[in-house]
């Protein structure tokens, strides 16, 4: 039994073989052009935007020559460094400054970076100390969030049944920021009153009345005894 | 808890420090009774609060020390 190899069989293979490696490069350019698109059209170009960007970040190039000192590839780097401003773009056009928290994305792109740099050497190279030292931190980080398994993640659930052994579950019950209280009326299965939208509801609706009003300077006297 | 036609009500928040009286609702008096303070994310540890008007509070007190 022969196995006839027909002409031009495979060249739709090579053709989305070929697809399939320019396709996350060319989902990542549109949606980079798609950004700058909302950044002129909105005027972000603000001195905020040249604040943040150059007072709270002031080494976003220094973080950018860890990369590269351990990969040492341009192409790499710049990859590397296309998702950092990206996700830069992200925080001035949303202007969400976010916690340390929402950031280990780009530790999960300088992990993907190093990870495909590596598939290119000999199986049997050692990993750069640098590296080594990057991860061995991380792991202690790691180690430090598992040891926080043994205390509760989040009191929502708890504070819920709290309520439910009360017999208030029935009551008026109000709840804010309503981001932080929405969790207990979903252990609850039922609205709470949000002060910060002056509505009912479950989940939080990210819409202009709410951002209007939580804009009014709401004034709180000094707190009261501890229960 | 007025425009919503209740006399009391109990109020879900997570941080203690901004809590007293509101001075938008100064009529009200907010009442600590439970606080859930260990959380790992510290946005979800909650206090709460029972609302009421103070003339509320007076009749507690005086049932309480009748």
């Amino acid at each position: 039994m022969s196995i006839t190899r027909v002409a031009g069989a495979d060249r739709g293979a090579g053709f989305v073989a070929t697809i399939r490696l320019v396709l996350p490069d060319l989902l990542f350019v549109l949606l980079a052009v798609y950004n700058a698109i909302r950044l002129f059209r909105h005027a972000m170009w603000r001195d905020e935007l040249q604040a943040s960007c150059c007072s709270r970040r002031p080494c976003s190039l220094c973080r950018l020559s860890p990369c590269f000192i351990i990969v040492r590839d341009a192409l790499r780097t710049a990859e590397f460094a296309l998702t950092y401003f990206g996700v830069l773009l992200f925080v001035q056009l949303w202007q969400f400054p976010g916690g340390p928290r929402h950031y280990g994305i780009l530790f999960v792109a300088f992990v993907g970076t190093v990870w495909m740099w590596r598939s290119t050497l000999p199986p049997r190279r050692a990993a750069p100390s640098l590296w080594v030292a990057l991860l061995v931190i991380n792991a202690v980080g790691g180690l430090t969030t598992l040891g926080w398994e043994f205390r509760p993640f989040s009191q929502s659930r708890n504070a819920a049944t709290w309520i439910e052994t009360m017999h208030l579950e029935d009551k008026f019950l109000m709840g804010s920021p309503d981001w932080a209280a929405s969790s207990v009326a979903g252990y609850l299965q039922r609205p709470i009153y949000y002060l910060d939208c002056e509505c009912f509801g479950t989940h939080v609706v990210w819409n202009e009345q709410r951002a209007q009003i939580s804009s009014k300077k709401t004034n709180w006297s000094a707190a009261p005894s501890k229960p | 808890m007025t425009a919503e036609g209740k006399s009391e009500g109990y109020l879900i928040v997570n941080h203690d420090y901004r809590l007293g009286r509101q001075t938008t609702a100064p009529d009200f008096v907010f009442e600590p009774i439970r606080r859930f303070p260990d959380a790992f994310v510290s946005d979800e540890r909650y206090v709460t609060y029972r609302v009421r008007p103070p003339e509320k509070v007076s009749e507690l007190k005086r049932y309480i020390l009748r």
